[in-house]
């Protein structure tokens, strides 16, 4: 696989564009908030960073989130500087899970009696999709992937695939989720939230925090972009998407699915070995950290990389933006190649058990190879478990 | 390129579970919509094709014990069951090399209800973790990966996708073989909503779940996929006329060749009509499912591709074309051997 990532954009707890998010991951700061639905609960959370005017005051939170997603998307587009793709050419993929509190909004106005909107409803959860193809004419093939917390990685990957297939020669990718009601109440159950801010890859790792967020970026075929002088800012080598097939919620604690998914991505890399950087899934919940982690051990002692292999997990400064999630860590793995940095875990201070060539970094530092190769992870409920692999511009 | 041939079929529809009932109903002119009265508390009084009770579903899988799965996946994993079974898929042990990719045009509206009406209702305390983990839109698709035993490429599209993704990931190598499976489910409080946005004035909708096996290579007998298009933002005669030249194209076929069209939406009708004469088509009018079945959105495209395999005549093409609830336009080239 050789295909372009020509524009990428994001919108997250720190702000719009992807300056603002490596701004933040240089300086290793999180953008948790402490968060307090009910009396006596506590826990943190990411939110969007707005300026006034970035959102109509009176959006409900369905046009909210199509909103956030489309503008995210256009700033991508507009940074690759796409022209004379024929619409038919052009291709969107976005990832989503929940998407709104839509649903739960319309519920709750019909229990207490008053009057639901039901136009929130309508377009369901491709209306992202289908607006930003709307916003910038695409009319290829619209895809909202919906694969739970992979989703956003899997609409980066499927587009990859498009282009790789010759069905299309530009693709908009990515995706998007601000917090809902269902997704906070889900997790809460399951007792899955930090209560002070999530740490992941950490012993004492004690749950997840969630957040908003956004990401895109665009594709094409490398000789493509080459050809028209396109900004190159990285290039995706390889993808794998699978089903772990253990369990509903949980993860295979022997990371089979994982291990599968991070081989498939990194076998169409020409030097694998080149490992340099992992963005782990890592929400900081006990059983996924430590699965991933021993499945990163296992795919880089295979690799024989001589290392160091830097394994970090963004959640503890972006917040588990779900359908997003994935797309957002590509985008700051690329801004991380591009400007050669290693990210580190925030809030990390015990690491999880590892051997070299891992390296599990609490803090920042320059990143010194060569010919750095990054490997993305994401993993949802349902077993959805998928990986990319990236290199800086060539 | 791979060829990609349809192994097996499995459905589970308004007509009851197993896809030769379904394909008998249908052909008997069967017409499935009925209002649903006490069949679905809290619905709109317009008709609708609602899946009868899965009185099989523990036999069939004895294993799972109550209160999962949730409707919504019994009904796939019978249709997913019934798919690998009709295509002799060995998958004990699991299989990395086979697939599920589902489509559906809402997320999982039933389970949501019964997840956030306690909590609105009773406070926190109410809410169910096991129904958090039914929420996601890939569950079933998870539940079919898990316990028929496909841990290859999983992937769930809403709105239409899931088809051109099957394909492509066979005709790559990237699979020996797909469950392609499409899903619609009805929920009450979402047909509400439909009912005052007005979206419940043209078709019945109708619950299906459906599941094509496909495989790559495969033997001579079988129905091959020979070519998939997806595109356009809106039903129109533009849009059709153009999806149905790419998915000709991509088949590396022509009109001419075709001798059975299974069309889509009520609502597209003349439209559909419209882009098959400027195409040329002069052939019979198209076949619609819709009124025997109802608007099943998600499963609709994967039931006419199931019903063109089942009907086209031997050494004969058909023609497949279905609109993703986000208004794209799937088109698919189907062939038989003589």
């Amino acid at each position: 696989m050789r295909i372009a990532v020509t524009g990428m954009s994001a919108w997250s707890c720190f702000g719009r564009g992807p300056d603002a998010l490596l701004a933040a991951l240089a300086a290793g700061r999180r953008g948790l908030g402490e968060q307090q639905r009910e009396p006596g609960d506590r826990w943190m959370r990411t939110s969007l960073a707005m300026t006034a005017g970035d959102l109509p005051a009176d959006e409900d939170p369905w046009e909210a989130a199509v909103h956030v997603a489309v503008q995210t998307a256009a700033d991508a587009f507009a940074m690759a500087g796409v022209a004379g793709c024929a619409p038919s050419r052009l291709a969107v993929a976005n990832g989503t899970t929940q998407g709104s509190d839509a649903f739960a909004a319309f519920l709750r106005a019909r229990i207490e009696g008053g009057r639901a909107n039901p136009s929130s409803l309508a377009e369901g959860a491709f209306g992202p999709a289908r607006r930003i193809a709307g916003r910038l004419g695409a009319r290829g093939p619209v895809l909202t992937i919906s694969t739970a917390c992979s989703s956003g990685l899997n609409a980066i990957g499927q587009a990859a695939r498009l282009l790789e297939s010759r069905r299309v020669d530009c693709a908009v990718a990515g995706g998007v989720d601000l917090l809902s009601f269902l997704t906070w109440i889900g997790f809460n159950s399951l007792r899955a939230l930090s209560p002070g801010g999530c740490r992941p890859l950490d012993e004492g790792r004690d749950g997840m925090s969630l957040g908003d967020g956004a990401a895109y970026v665009v594709l094409e075929r490398l000789e493509d972009a080459e050809r028209r002088g396109a900004p190159i800012r990285g290039v995706l080598t390889g993808y794998g998407c699978g089903a772990d097939g253990f369990h509903a919620t949980a993860p295979d604690p022997e990371g089979a699915g994982a291990i599968r998914v991070m081989r498939a991505a990194l076998s169409s890399d020409a030097s694998p070995a080149d490992l340099t950087l992992v963005s782990a899934h890592g929400t900081g919940t006990p059983a996924n950290d430590a699965a991933e982690v021993a499945a990163i051990q296992i795919v880089a002692d295979e690799l024989r990389a001589p290392g160091p292999v830097h394994v970090v997990a963004l959640k503890s400064q972006l917040g588990h933006t779900l359908g997003a999630a994935g797309a957002l860590e590509v985008v700051a793995a690329l801004c991380c190649l591009e400007r050669r940095l290693v990210p580190g875990t925030a809030g990390l201070s015990r690491p999880l058990a590892h051997r070299p060539p891992l390296v599990l970094p609490s803090a920042p530092a320059p990143l010194a190879a060569a010919a750095p190769l990054a490997l993305c992870n994401s993993f949802g409920f349902g077993g959805a478990v998928a990986a990319l692999a990236l290199r800086g511009c060539p | 390129m791979i060829d990609v041939a349809l192994a097996g079929v499995g459905a589970v529809t308004a007509f009851g579970v197993g896809w030769p009932g379904t394909l008998a109903a249908i052909r008997r002119g069967e017409l499935a919509p009925r209002p649903p009265g006490d069949a679905l508390p809290g619905a709109p009084a317009a008709p609708l094709a609602l899946v009868p009770p899965l009185t099989t579903f523990r036999d069939t899988f004895p294993k799972l014990r109550d209160p999962l799965p949730e409707r919504e996946t019994q009904m796939l994993l019978l249709a997913a069951r019934e798919a690998a079974c009709a295509a002799a898929l060995e998958l004990d042990p699991p299989r990395h090399d086979v697939g599920v990719t589902l489509d559906r045009a809402a997320m999982p509206g039933r389970v949501a209800t019964a997840l956030l009406e306690p909590v609105l209702r009773g406070g926190l305390r109410r809410t169910s973790p096991l129904l958090f983990s039914q929420s996601v839109s890939n569950a079933p698709a998870g539940a079919v990966a898990r316990l028929l035993g496909a841990r290859g490429p999983h992937l769930v599209t809403m709105g239409g996708g899931a088809l051109l993704l099957s394909f492509e990931a066979l005709r790559r190598g990237e699979a020996e073989a797909v469950l392609a499976c499409g899903l619609e489910e009805l929920c009450a409080d979402r047909l509400r909503a439909d009912e005052e946005n007005g979206l419940l004035r043209e078709a019945a909708l109708g619950e299906a779940a459906v599941c094509l096996a496909l495989v790559a290579g495969g033997s001579p007998g079988l129905p091959r996929v020979c070519g998939v298009a997806q595109g356009g933002l809106a039903t129109d005669a533009d849009a059709i006329e153009a999806c149905v030249e790419a998915a000709l194209t991509d088949a590396g076929a022509d009109l001419g060749a075709i001798s059975l069209v299974v069309g889509g939406e009520v609502e597209a009708v003349g439209a559909e009509d419209e882009a098959l004469a400027r195409l040329g088509w002069g052939g019979p009018a198209p076949v619609r499912l819709k009124a025997a079945l109802g608007e099943t959105r998600g499963a609709a495209a994967l039931l006419s591709m199931a019903y063109a395999a089942a009907t086209m005549p031997p050494a004969a093409s058909a023609l497949v074309i279905e609109f993703g609830w986000d208004t794209q336009v799937t088109a698919c080239v189907l062939s038989r051997a003589p």
